[in-house]
């Protein structure tokens, strides 16, 4: 019994230290965000239903300037180089558009790709960042902070962040009609593939031996810094933390140069389900070989107990 | 002396080696106490976690590479992901070197609650926390070696505390950095020492760590003396149940080994399903010395003795003050604790809170030694610093009035 007692104190002690360093210095680390929201509730809704047929019109006239289509044979414009030199960064190919992105998303992105990519979710995380501030501030300081709150907005707005114009002159029925011509021409992903059109533009993924499809000078350029490899990120980050960065980087890291791409959860899913693969590929073995090691030591701690007893009748 | 033919090789052994007397001495006449909980056991839990972080090293060494451009890649890609097994490998490495350390605190606290250190075994106390020591020392190199965030920064902050030393402290950092940075230079020097230097003093303080329990024996949970001479010729001749003692095989190895392996099924759930503690995921992002992470935190162990450090946070100096007494103090227990008699502490009235206001400082240290140090938290550490610099101060004090007739 006397033994149970400090077998008790010794596990006490222990899990309030585990507790103390482990889940509550996180919790306090890293404060709690809101799930992923994959309805893009802060964008504008489109209720109109599209037409492909004019929708592959509107792309010929719109689109194929920059953007290939290789699903429905629509070549890119120009060499690969001579793209970059002109645009700054490789405009995509857009067969995988129609799968990967939400539709919603991909209509406001075609309206404004930097209101959808940056703005609109950057002034929403930056409102409760106000909102939170002024609930603790005296009502001149609230003042100041409305007025350095309205100059940093305006100042991201005019910051150039996207090589693509706005296509705002379009009705929202030919936006309607792009995106169905996308979804009918759409080129299914493998979880690999899915990774490569949606992240490979800027990240490299060196463990999948997947390489960023710009040049690192280019890429600096572009973006301000050197987006990092993504092959250990399902481990530095885990995957509640990937998914909701990946739906709304804003929301976990304010002022980031990494846009949101509208990702629908479905295409989310696999990228961190391939990011798992490359960063975490013995899972499976782990999983497996653990409950045999333990099953063994559990064996063990039986057959050492009744030695222990017999050995011990000796002596007691 | 005349050598026969062996009937068997056993005794061919025994003609050369006298293997006889050698099992003698280690195993079935080296004698323990009979009176003693299974918190006697954790030493050769000690030795075995240490076995399996020499086993799992070796393997890892293999394979590792001890440059800033491959480090990283080395473990995380090649060990982790190509090699057969090699992420068992660097799991049970980074787990066992994180709860070794769990061990030596239990071990310890065990040692200071029985009175296990005064009283002709300042040697056995002095011998353990040398072993601490090096044990720090091997713990705070190793961690640098994957080379990621973590290392980097972590490597970058603790070196960075010599500095303070008067007069010779900046030279110091750079002789220990290799550079004015913390650099490849750095990486592999701590590489030498994780794997070969420290391991060898190690081994040889543990040596004198075993060699120092013969002498003056091991304690009991009464803190009893007994004539171990005596006790061992009444178990040589059967009175067994009446012995005070038991030989240290088969008997107190039986109840060991029973320990050993129940510890071992919590130590590989934490091997196979619960390491993030032992392999901090900021870690899984590569070394960067223009990113400093925004919560850089040394690993569990040395977060009660950094906390002291922090406690001070109106004076680095103070702090770093503090943080060297932390380093030091529990060396001196034998002569801070002025009360001879070998007692355990639920029999020492004064003692026994010393002790348990003890623990909960060291574990609130060692919380807020993680928490960002702003606002409130900063306070709080402050008062835990000062605790414990008070605690040991009280230490000579209280046990001098037990000495002199508080205690029955």
């Amino acid at each position: 019994m006397k033994e149970l007692k400090i077998l008790i104190v010794l596990i006490f002690f222990t899990a309030v230290t585990y507790y103390g360093i482990e889940p509550y210095a996180h919790h306090i680390m890293h404060p709690h965000t809101e799930k992923a929201d994959y309805a893009f509730s802060d964008l504008e809704e489109f209720n109109v239903a599209g037409d492909a047929a004019q929708g592959k019109e509107l792309f010929a006239m719109n689109c194929q300037a920059c953007h290939s289509l290789s699903s429905d044979d629509v070549l890119p414009p120009m060499e690969h180089a001579d793209l970059v030199a002109a645009y700054g960064v490789y405009p995509p190919d857009l067969s995988t558009a129609g799968d990967l992105y939400d539709s919603k998303f991909l209509a406001n992105f075609i309206k404004n790709p930097a209101n959808a990519a940056f703005e609109s979710t950057y002034k929403k995380h930056k409102e409760e960042e106000l909102a939170n501030a002024k609930a603790q501030a005296t009502p001149e300081e609230a003042q100041k902070l409305q007025s350095g709150f309205e100059k940093t907005i305006a100042g991201y707005q005019q910051k150039q962040k996207i090589s693509m114009p706005a296509f705002d002159y379009l009705s929202d029925q030919e936006i309607a009609n792009i995106i169905a011509y996308l979804q009918l021409v759409k080129k299914e992903t493998t979880p690999r593939e899915a990774t490569a059109q949606a992240c490979g533009r800027c990240h490299s993924v060196a463990y999948g031996k997947m390489h960023e499809n710009s040049s690192k000078k280019q890429l600096i350029g572009y973006l301000g810094s050197f987006p990092p490899d993504l092959s250990q990120m399902i481990k530095s980050k885990g995957e509640e933390y990937l998914h909701k960065f990946i739906n709304d980087p804003q929301k976990q890291l304010l002022g980031t140069a990494m846009p949101r791409v509208g990702l629908t959860k479905e295409a989310e899913a696999k990228i961190v389900s391939y990011l798992e693969e490359v960063g975490d590929s013995k899972k499976d073995e782990r999983n497996e070989l653990g409950l045999y090691v333990i099953l063994f030591f559990i064996v063990m701690t039986v057959f050492a107990y009744f030695f222990k007893v017999n050995v011990f009748k000796e002596v007691h | 002396m005349e050598i026969k033919e062996s009937k068997n090789i056993g005794e061919w052994l025994d003609q050369r080696l006298a293997t006889n007397m050698l099992t003698k001495v280690l195993m079935t006449e080296y004698w323990i106490p009979k009176n003693i909980n299974f918190l006697w056991a954790f030493g050769v839990v000690l030795m075995t976690l240490f076995a399996l972080l020499v086993i799992s090293g070796m393997f890892l060494l293999m394979y590792y590479k001890p440059d800033t451009a491959l480090a990283f890649n080395s473990v995380n890609y090649t060990i982790m992901q190509e090699v057969a097994y090699g992420w068992l490998f660097r799991h049970v490495h980074a787990v066992a070197a994180s709860v070794v350390f769990l061990v030596i605190y239990i071990h310890m606290l065990t040692g200071i609650y029985y009175g296990s250190y005064k009283s002709g075994r300042e040697m056995i106390w002095i011998s353990g926390m040398l072993l601490f020591v090096t044990f720090s020392a091997e713990g705070f190199s190793g961690y640098m070696l994957p080379w990621g965030q973590m290392s980097y920064w972590a490597a970058q902050v603790i070196t960075n505390l010599f500095g303070a030393i008067p007069l010779i402290g900046p030279d110091l950092v750079i002789w220990i950095r290799g550079d004015y940075v913390v650099s490849d230079a750095t990486l592999t020097r701590f590489f030498a020492l994780h794997v070969f230097i420290l391991p060898l003093i190690i081994m040889a303080i543990i040596g004198l760590h075993f060699y120092s329990l013969r002498i003056p024996h091991v304690n009991n949970q009464e803190g009893e003396e007994i004539d171990f001479e005596a006790e061992a010729r009444k178990y040589k001749a059967g009175e067994k149940k009446k012995s005070k003692v038991i030989p240290f095989w088969p008997v107190f190895l039986s109840k060991d080994i029973f320990v050993l392996s129940a510890f071992l099924v919590f130590f590989f759930y934490l091997v196979f399903f619960h390491y993030g503690f032992a392999m901090d995921p900021i870690n899984f992002i590569p070394a960067d010395s223009m990113k400093t992470p925004p919560h850089i935190y040394p690993e569990w162990y040395f977060l009660w003795s950094y906390e002291v450090l922090r406690g001070f946070f109106f004076s680095a100096d103070l702090g770093l003050i503090a943080f060297g007494i932390a380093n030091v103090i529990f060396f001196l227990m034998p002569w801070l604790d002025r009360d001879p008699a070998v007692k355990p502490t639920a029999r020492r009235p004064y003692f026994k809170i010393w002790f348990w206001i003890l623990i909960v400082d060291l574990i609130g240290l060692t919380i807020w030694g993680k928490l960002p140090p702003t606002g409130v938290n900063a306070y709080i550490g402050f008062v835990f610093s000062i605790l414990f610099l008070a605690l040991f101060a009280l230490l000579p004090v209280i046990s001098k009035m037990e000495r002199n007739g508080g205690a029955k």
